[in-house]
């Protein structure tokens, strides 16, 4: 009776141990979600409480013997009230536990990941539910169908899910332990199954042996290599820029701000709503402002995006920046002022805050900057700002007022890429731009005049989204810009710098928006040091005229950018036409001009930049030789090394065929082995010959299974029997002869009719794999080959030694 | 060249006269070719042939057609238990006449002798007829008498009847170049030697189709059969397996090495070669090795026979490399132990 007490007890942990490891894998892998969401302690220890109970649930029906069906049913129901009771701190699915998920999806839906947490919004309920059901599956195929390789598929799918939804990779070590885990269970059912062997007579089915030490050592050395090659394999791989894992920080789940699409980015910091210290600039400038990260100047139906960039190896962001095009010295002023800059750990982006323009910068990390845009782009992968310190020079410029008035816009010099508008782009925004610049006689005025527009005589109010995924594609603008429209002429910084940017191409002046810190509102005890928070990210347009460069316009309204705060002209009234600019010229600070160089507007290209762009030319802006031979050589290498056991097995067959029998004897057996069969050892010629005779295929066979045998191919049988009949004379008779290479012709008789005798994918496998080639030659052989006594020389035996 | 057209020239007549005798035999024992095989091999090797089976399987049917087909003296002794070794090997009698004592011959004084139920006569006459199968003479009063070549002794017993016979002893057992046994006729054969043994009495028919000088022609001719080193290698290697696997209390004797050799020449010259094949020696291990040994009590506990024993020291021999390469391993089924260290005392 104890016996069979202790065996229910044995058979319950075993039970425990399966659905435990089944739990914490897919637990283990529910981290790969953790992206989602930013706080993602929350749902990984409500999962905690989940797995318990589905674990604990699973094991004991199992364990007292319940179908299937109903150990399924038995953890959906204790798992799905656990499930209710760490969402909605209710044993059931009632109203609030609906509302909460229905609030889930819809946050799921509405933010991009990693979605905020607060107390209206989170996506918390989803993560539980979908780990809940993640968990009961992988239990399911696990530990109840006993079909681990199955829980496989659950797995995957927890594990791709991420993948497939946020751009950046996955930690390396999410996926070691999940594998790690996947790879337990196998081992424990595969335990199970081994030591049912011999169970015992009472019927218990409980395993009685455990297995030994040294079996369950090679079982962890085999997942443990099997692991680690799953890991290290992809980032050794070095053609391909897919990574399944990110090596590098981690992402989301710890409320630091991230800078990787600039604009959706910003929405995302305008809602969150705490205000964090980002950057803090040191410097002589007394009010410092527009710190500009990125350049968007691609205007899509969806919205303004980055666009490509040109950053070669050249444009490090180290020392003196070329000059700018399009400027020209009369027009434009420059003043060089000094910022240290020191980033916060917090703010992670991938593209590095800087005045525009700047003259010298000095920063740590392969930051490059694309000489169009300006901008400064990091080129590692692991590289962000966060926590970095940097120093650069910034050129603000000074415009001559009168003459900018009087500037038309032309394309020219920044490629039409910069005016270029969708197709269907609705024609009421057009509509729209022409009524707001009636009157004016330049472009530069009508510049003005669409930047008053938004500030001052549209009627524009500044309001904070409660949406944020609204966007600034084509339809969203016209929305905006409709006075009649219930979301109607107000917005923020993104719409106002999207919707300008928009006006000003339909005009035709180049434009492009700009995302950055509006103006420094943090704390600092310091003197000459400013603070950029979270509440100064900021957007903004920068228009292109010949001679002045980029101009930065700022059209967002006086409430958010204030003209006390942000003396720029952009915020000054123009008085109709005449624009009253001369006033502001000292506080004209227009990003994004310098005029260093004299021939600022030439038309054609980058007159002003010749030897940057010929080294930028050198040096992998254009075609990449090196990369192509590379990638050449190592086609070339894996190809070689295709080639290589085919012509290596070649080139024996060829050695072999000039020999005597001994020779044509190991080409036949090669041939033999080569095509999966298995070779008699220590058997005499003629009992290997007769089993090699039922091996035999008719030459031409195409059949998917071939047929063999001694009848198929008698020609063959007779061509073997003289190579064994040689064989034998050679090997056991007083003296025999035999000119090396007599035997070609039958022994390639005898391979043909074997390969005719095995199967399409066999023959194919002999061709280019052939496994011979990597086995030791045996002593015979090479006595016969080694001495290469020429092959002219008979063979000359007397039953003791074979001469070549 | 000479040699070897000499020497093929040899073994086409050798061919033909045994294929003349093979043909004369199976006149009489139909559908049994391998047993005739192997009691021409043990002719031309010289060796003695000792037909085991039960009663009328056609035993003594094989020694006599064997006997007629070749023209010399042979004579049979139906061995009793009251057979003296006086009646084997011969007496001295007294002759009144000429008041001395000549010697009258015994059974034993034959090309072939067929001793019929062997194991029917007392130990001491069985070994009266070992010394003259081993010597190929007979000393009787001092006086030793040649016998003539070819000299063969085919012996029958039978295996079943154990009442009143005297089992022989492995030593006697062992003069015996090979034991074959020849068991039932299949069907079709059956009903063939009724046919033929009904209305007629073949034996009778048969005449002869060589002579005496002839077979010692042909045993020469097997001793030149060449055996290559590798063979030799083979065949020692597959009888010290025997000696040194578990499963048997006596392995093969040296003399079983010499017969088994002898054997496979004789076989390798009746195939037309003048070469032995490790195929030789493998198709002959089991009659000319097999009635020599003796399987362990666990062997014979677990029904294995000899026979099956030495199939898988066979299988477990590997046949040498020509080259000299490495001797072979022991097989799994006879791991090595002292040589002879289970031979009975």
């Amino acid at each position: 009776m104890s016996s069979v007490r202790q065996r229910d007890r044995a058979a319950l942990a075993s039970h425990v141990r399966f659905s435990a490891a089944a739990a914490a894998t897919t637990w283990a892998a529910m981290w790969s979600w953790r992206g989602f969401t930013t706080m993602s302690g929350r749902f990984l220890v409500a999962l905690i409480l989940v797995g318990v109970a589905v674990a604990v649930t699973g094991a004991v029906a199992r364990w007292r013997r319940l179908p299937g069906v109903l150990v399924v049913v038995a953890q959906l129901a204790v798992g799905g009230v656990t499930t209710c009771l760490v969402v909605s701190s209710r044993p059931y699915p009632g109203d609030a536990f609906r509302t909460m998920l229905s609030d889930a999806v819809d946050a799921a839906n509405t933010y991009a990941s990693p979605v905020p947490t607060s107390d209206t919004i989170s996506v918390q309920p989803l993560l539980v539910v979908g780990g809940f059901i993640a968990m009961v599956l992988v239990d399911l195929c696990a530990a109840t169908l006993r079909r681990v390789p199955l829980a496989g598929l659950p797995l995957l799918t927890v594990y791709s899910v991420p993948i497939s939804l946020i751009d950046r990779g996955l930690s390396w070590w999410v996926f070691a332990a999940t594998a790690t885990g996947f790879l337990l269970l196998l081992f424990l059912q595969e335990e199970e199954h081994l030591s049912r062997w011999g169970r015992s007579l009472d019927g218990s089915t409980a395993p009685i042996r455990r297995l030994s030490d040294s079996v369950r050592a090679s079982a962890v050395a085999i997942g443990a290599i099997a692991t680690a090659a799953a890991v290290l394999v992809p980032l050794a791989v070095p053609t391909l820029s897919f990574s399944v894992f990110d090596v590098g920080p981690g992402n989301g789940g710890d409320g630091d701000i991230e800078v990787t699409n600039p604009m959706v980015d910003l929405r995302q910091d305008l809602v969150r709503g705490d205000k964090t210290d980002l950057v803090t600039v040191t410097t002589d400038d007394p009010s410092p402002d527009h710190l500009r990260i990125s350049v968007l100047n691609r205007f899509t139906d969806n919205e303004w995006s980055a666009g490509d960039r040109k950053v070669p190896t050249a444009n490090l962001a180290q020392g003196g920046i070329p000059p700018l095009e399009g400027v020209e010295a009369p027009l434009v002023s420059l003043d060089e002022v000094d910022y240290q800059v020191e980033v916060a750990d917090q703010f992670k982006s991938r593209w590095l805050p800087t005045q525009a323009p700047i003259s010298d910068i000095s920063a740590d990390g392969d930051w490059r900057y694309d000489v169009a845009t300006m901008d400064f782009l990091a080129s590692d992968d692991d590289l962000d700002t966060a926590g970095l310190d940097y120093s650069m020079t910034a050129a603000l410029p000074t415009y001559d007022d009168s003459r900018l008035l009087q500037l038309n816009a032309t394309d020219t010099v920044v490629g039409e890429e910069m005016t270029e508008l969708p197709d269907d782009l609705p024609a009421e925004i057009r509509n729209y731009a022409i009524e707001a610049t009636s009157g004016a006689t330049s472009d530069f005025q009508r510049a003005v005049l669409l930047n008053q527009f938004f500030r001052e005589t549209g009627g524009f109010t500044y309001k904070l989204p409660t949406d944020p995924g609204g966007g600034v594609g084509s339809d969203q603008l016209v929305d905006f810009l409709d006075p009649d429209s219930k979301t109607g002429r107000q917005g923020y910084c993104e719409q106002y710098a999207a919707a300008m940017g928009v006006m000003a191409r339909t005009l035709g002046i180049p434009a492009r928006v700009a995302v950055g810190f509006l103006k420094p509102t943090g704390e600092s005890s310091r003197e000459n040091t400013y603070v950029y928070t979270s509440d100064d990210l900021h957007a903004w347009v920068e228009l292109f005229f010949p001679g002045a460069g980029w101009v930065l316009f700022d059209p967002t309204p006086a409430s958010r950018v204030s003209n006390a705060e942000v003396p720029s002209y952009a915020e000054r009234p123009i008085d109709n036409v005449i624009p009253t600019t001369t006033a502001q010229s000292e506080e004209t600070r227009e990003p994004t001009t310098r005029p260093t160089a004299p021939s600022a507007s030439v038309p054609t290209g980058r007159p002003d930049l010749p030897e940057t762009t010929a080294d930028a030319g050198d040096t992998g802006s254009s075609f990449p030789w090196l990369t192509v031979l590379a990638v050449a050589a190592g086609l070339l290498l894996v190809v070689l090394l295709l080639l290589l056991p085919r012509s290596l097995r070649r080139r024996q067959r060829e050695r072999r065929l000039a020999g005597g029998p001994e020779s044509a004897w190991a080409e036949l057996r090669a041939t033999a082995r080569d095509l999966g069969r298995t070779w008699p050892e220590g058997r005499s010629p003629r009992e290997t010959r007769d089993l090699v005779v039922g091996w035999f295929g008719h030459v031409g066979d195409t059949d998917e299974r071939p047929a063999h045998g001694p009848d198929l191919a008698p020609d063959a049988v007779a061509a073997l029997d003289r190579v064994v009949d040689h064989l034998e004379r050679l090997r056991y008779s007083r003296r025999h002869t035999v000119e090396p290479g007599a035997l070609r012709d039958d022994v390639l008789l005898c391979c043909d009719a074997l390969a005719a005798g095995a199967t399409p994918r066999v023959r194919r496998r002999a061709t280019w794999l052939p496994v011979s080639v990597a086995q030791r030659r045996r002593p015979s052989e090479l006595e016969g080959a080694g001495s290469g006594a020429g092959a002219g020389e008979p063979e000359l035996v007397g039953g003791r030694s074979e001469v070549l | 060249m000479e040699t070897t057209s000499a020497a093929s020239a040899d073994l086409e007549t050798l061919a033909r006269v045994v294929g003349a005798i093979r043909r004369n035999i199976e006149r009489v024992i139909e559908g049994k070719p391998d047993v005739v095989q192997s009691a021409l091999v043990v002719l031309l090797a010289e060796g003695h042939l000792l037909i085991e089976d039960v009663p009328g399987v056609g035993k003594t049917m094989l020694s006599k057609a064997l006997a007629r087909s070749i023209d010399c003296s042979v004579r049979r002794i139906q061995f009793t238990p009251d057979l003296l070794p006086s009646d084997v090997t011969g007496v001295s009698i007294f002759n009144q006449n000429t008041r001395e004592f000549e010697f009258r011959p015994g059974g034993v004084f034959a090309n072939i002798v067929v001793g019929d139920e062997i194991n029917r006569a007392s130990p001491k006459t069985q070994s009266a007829l070992l010394e003259c199968m081993e010597e190929r003479q007979v000393t009787v009063d001092n006086n030793t008498y040649e016998l003539e070549a070819p000299f063969m002794v085919i012996a029958t017993q039978n295996p079943i009847e154990m009442e009143g016979t005297y089992a022989l002893p492995e030593a006697q057992r062992d003069r015996f170049m090979a034991r074959v046994s020849i068991g039932y006729p299949v069907e079709a054969a059956e009903i063939a030697m009724l046919n033929s043994h009904t209305y007629s009495r073949p034996l009778d028919d048969l005449e002869a189709v060589t002579d005496a000088g002839e077979i010692r022609k042909l045993s020469s001719i097997v001793n030149q059969v060449y055996v290559s080193p590798a063979i030799q290698q083979y065949v020692v290697a597959l009888t010290g397996a025997t000696r040194r696997t578990d499963d048997l209390v006596l392995g093969a004797s040296p003399r079983a090495t010499l017969h088994l050799v002898r054997a496979a020449k004789a076989h390798a010259a009746i195939q037309g070669r003048d070469y032995v094949l490790p195929d030789d020696v493998q198709l002959l291990a089991r009659p000319v090795l097999a009635h020599r040994l003796l399987p362990s009590v666990e062997a014979a506990m677990t029904g294995r026979t000899t026979a099956s024993i030495l199939d898988a020291i066979l299988a477990g021999v590997p046949v040498p490399s020509p080259q000299g390469g490495p001797t072979a391993p022991p097989p799994s089924s006879a791991p090595a132990g002292p040589p002879g260290s289970r031979h009975r005392a």
